[in-house]
C-alpha cells in the first residue's frame, strides 16, 4: 500500500472498520506518510473513531525530533573518515598493550593491586585446567600424523626417520601453535566473556570509583597467568604428539623404542625448546591482549557479549597464525 | 552556610561531538539528600558519570571536599576517596564472596583482606542488616540483597557522600521502602550526603530534600522538593502531578497496551 500510495492518490473506504490492530495503524501510517512524501494523498472515507484513535496514536506529535537526515559522504571523505577511524583504532590498541605490561610491571612492584591470589586462580583456571584438552588433542593429532608420516616412510624403508620428523615438527610447529590455537578457543573466549559481563554489568564501573586501574586489577593476572602457562602447556603437548609417534614407531612400524629416542635426541636440540617458550609467550600476549581489549571495549547488552567473544576466538586464531608464520620466516627461512 | 561536600561547577560534558550536559552547577551540601530528576535523554547518567570521574568532563569542575575530581592525579584519587557509589543493579564483582566485596575498596588501599579489614567489612556488613551473607557470591543473593551488599561495600571507606543509581530498580515495593528507610537511617546515623537518581516517587517522597531537575541538559530547577511541587515551572509540576495522580498511573499503562 506504502508504494502505491507514492504514484497515486488513494482512497480509502473504512466506516465499516470495527478493529485494528497494531500491525493494520502502522502499515496505514507508513502509507499516509510516503503519500505526502511525494505529493499524494491518502484520504480514509468515513473512518471510525476506533481507527482515528489508533492513527493518533502513532502520530509522534509537534514535539517529535525530525529524523537526522544522513548524506552519505563523497568517496573520497568517506574513504579518509575510515582511515582515521582505522588509525585511532590501531594508536588505541598500542596504548592499550603499553599500559598491560606497564600493569604487570606496576602489580610485580606492588604499586597497584589486585585481588590477592588472582593471579594464582587465574593460573589455575587459565592453564591447569586446560591441560587435559591440550594433551587429549596434540596427542591425538600426533597419533594420525605419525601413523600418515609412517605409513609413506615405510613404503621407501625410511620408517627410523619417523622421530625426526614428529619431533622437529611438534617442537618448532604443531606444539606450539595447536596449543595457542586450544587456548584462543578456550581461555581467550572465556576472558572476553567475563570481562564482557563484567563492563556490561557496571563492574568495571564500580572498579574504578573504587580506585583500581583495570589493567592491574583484571588483565595484569591474566596476563601473567597466561604467559606462564602457555609455555609450559605447549612442552607438554610437544611431548604429547612425539609420545604418540612413539607409541605408532613401536606398536605400527615395528621400531625399538631406544632407536626412537636415540634419533629423536639427535633431531631436537635445545634451541628448539627455547623457541617453543619463546613463541608460546608471544601466542600468549596475542590472546590475551585481543581477548582483553574485545571484553572491555564491549557496549550494549549480553547480545554484545556473544559477539565479543565470537571476535576474540576468530581474531585470536588469526593473529596466532600470522605470528607463527612471522617466526617461520625469520627462524627457517 | 556549611562548605559544601560536593561542588559542580559549569560542567560540560557530551560524547563525541554531541553535547548532554550545557554548564550544570549544583552544590550539596554536608548531610543532605539530594535526587537528580529528569526524563529520559536529560542527561543524568552523563551528569553522573561525570561527577563520579568516569567520564572527563569538557569542561566546568567537579569538586569533592575541595579536591578537583576532574583533574586526575592524587587529587582525583583523595576526592575519590570521599565517594561511595550504589550502581543499578549492584556492581558485585561476581568473582568475589560478599565479604571479599565489601573489603575490596579496604584491599585497593593496601590492607590484607583479613584482621581488620574483615572486622570493618563485617561491620559494615551488620549495618545493612547482611551478615548472614559473608560467604556468598552475588549469584546467591536477591536484588534486595545484592544492592545492601552493595551499599556495605560503599561505605567501607566511610565515605562522605553517597551516589545512588536507581537504587529502587527491580526491587518490590516492600523492597524498595526497607532500602530507603535504610538510606535515611545511614544519613542519620553516619551524617553522609546522599545524591540519588530516581525515578521511583515514593523513593523521592520519602527522601528527598532537595531536587536537581535535568531537561536537555540543562538545569530547569534546583531547590527545595516542596518547591518543585509548590512553585516549580510547569514541567515539573507535571512530571509529579502525572506520577502522584493514580488514575493517570493506569491509564499510562493502558495506553502502553493499547499501542
Amino acid at each position: 500500500m506504502a508504494h502505491r500510495a507514492q504514484r497515486e492518490d488513494l482512497l480509502l473506504l473504512s466506516d465499516r472498520v470495527e478493529e485494528v490492530d497494531a500491525l493494520a495503524a502502522g502499515c496505514l501510517h507508513n502509507a499516509r506518510r510516503q503519500a505526502s512524501r511525494t505529493g499524494r494523498r491518502l484520504a480514509l472515507k468515513s473512518p471510525t473513531a476506533r481507527l482515528l484513535q489508533r492513527l493518533d496514536a502513532l502520530d509522534p506529535g509537534p514535539d517529535a525530533p525530525a529524523a537526522p537526515a544522513r548524506p552519505g559522504l563523497p568517496f573520497l571523505e568517506a574513504m579518509g573518515a575510515r582511515g582515521w577511524k582505522w588509525a585511532r583504532h590501531q594508536r588505541d590498541g598500542a596504548v592499550f598493550a603499553v599500559e598491560m605490561i606497564r600493569a604487570v610491571f606496576d602489580l610485580a612492584g606492588g604499586r597497584s593491586r589486585t585481588w590477592p591470589g588472582a593471579t594464582w586462580r587465574q593460573l589455575h583456571e587459565l592453564g591447569t585446567t586446560a591441560l587435559p584438552v591440550v594433551l587429549l588433542l596434540t596427542g591425538l593429532i600426533g597419533l594420525t600424523l605419525a601413523l600418515l608420516m609412517g605409513q609413506q616412510l615405510a613404503e621407501y624403508g625410511a620408517s627410523i626417520h619417523l622421530a625426526t620428523l614428529m619431533g622437529v615438527a611438534f617442537t618448532r610447529e604443531v606444539g606450539p601453535l595447536l596449543t595457542a590455537v586450544i587456548l584462543a578457543g578456550r581461555s581467550g573466549s572465556a576472558i572476553t566473556a567475563e570481562l564482557a559481563s563484567m563492563k556490561v554489568q557496571e563492574e568495571i564501573d564500580a572498579l574504578r570509583t573504587m580506585g583500581a586501574r583495570e589493567a592491574v586489577f583484571l588483565v595484569a593476572p591474566r596476563l601473567l597467568a597466561m604467559m606462564i602457562s602457555m609455555p609450559i602447556l605447549a612442552l607438554f603437548a610437544s611431548a604429547c604428539g612425539i609420545s604418540a609417534g612413539l607409541l605408532i614407531a613401536v606398536f605400527e612400524l615395528g621400531l625399538s623404542p631406544d632407536v626412537y629416542l636415540q634419533i629423536l635426541s639427535e633431531a631436537v636440540v635445545a634451541q628448539d625448546i627455547f623457541w617453543i617458550l619463546v613463541k608460546s609467550a608471544v601466542f600468549a600476549f596475542i590472546i590475551v591482549f585481543l581477548a582483553c581489549r574485545i571484553g572491555l571495549s564491549v557496549h550494549g547488552g549480553s547480545d554484545a557479549v556473544g559477539r565479543a567473544t565470537t571476535s576474540t576466538v576468530v581474531a585470536g586464531i588469526f593473529w596466532t597464525i600470522i605470528a607463527d608464520c612471522a617466526f617461520a620466516l625469520v627462524l627457517y627461512l | 552556610m556549611p562548605e559544601p561536600v560536593l561542588s559542580v561547577r559549569d560542567l560540560r560534558a557530551g560524547y563525541g561531538t554531541r553535547e548532554i550536559l550545557k554548564k550544570v552547577s549544583v552544590d550539596v551540601a554536608p548531610g543532605e539528600i539530594r535526587v537528580v530528576l529528569g526524563g529520559s535523554g536529560s542527561g543524568k547518567s552523563t551528569f553522573l558519570r561525570n561527577v563520579l570521574g568516569l567520564e572527563t568532563p569538557w569542561s566546568g569542575e567537579v569538586r569533592v571536599l575541595g579536591e578537583n575530581l576532574a583533574a586526575g592525579g592524587h587529587a582525583a584519587d583523595r576526592a575519590r576517596n570521599h565517594l561511595g557509589v550504589l550502581f543499578q543493579q549492584g556492581a558485585l564483582v561476581t568473582s568475589l564472596t560478599v565479604g571479599q566485596n565489601v573489603m575490596l575498596p579496604l584491599v585497593l588501599d593496601g590492607i590484607r583482606p583479613d584482621g581488620a579489614a574483615e572486622e570493618i567489612a563485617r561491620a559494615r556488613l551488620s549495618r545493612v542488616r547482611l551478615s548472614h551473607a559473608w560467604g556468598l557470591y552475588p549469584g546467591e543473593l536477591s536484588g534486595g540483597m545484592r544492592k545492601r551488599a552493595a551499599l556495605a561495600r560503599a561505605l567501607v571507606r566511610e565515605p562522605r557522600i553517597l551516589f545512588c543509581d536507581e537504587p529502587s530498580a527491580g526491587l518490590d515495593p516492600l523492597t524498595s521502602k526497607e532500602l530507603d528507610e535504610l538510606l535515611l537511617e545511614l544519613r542519620d546515623t553516619l551524617g553522609l550526603s546522599i545524591v540519588l537518581v530516581t525515578h521511583e516517587l515514593d523513593s523521592i517522597r520519602a527522601l528527598a530534600e532537595k531536587v536537581l531537575y535535568l531537561h536537555l541538559g540543562e538545569v530547569l530547577f534546583d531547590g527545595p522538593f516542596q518547591d518543585a511541587l509548590d512553585h516549580g515551572p510547569a514541567r515539573i509540576r507535571d512530571f509529579f502531578a502525572r506520577r502522584l495522580d493514580p488514575a493517570d498511573a493506569i491509564l499510562s499503562s493502558s495506553w502502553e497496551i493499547l499501542t
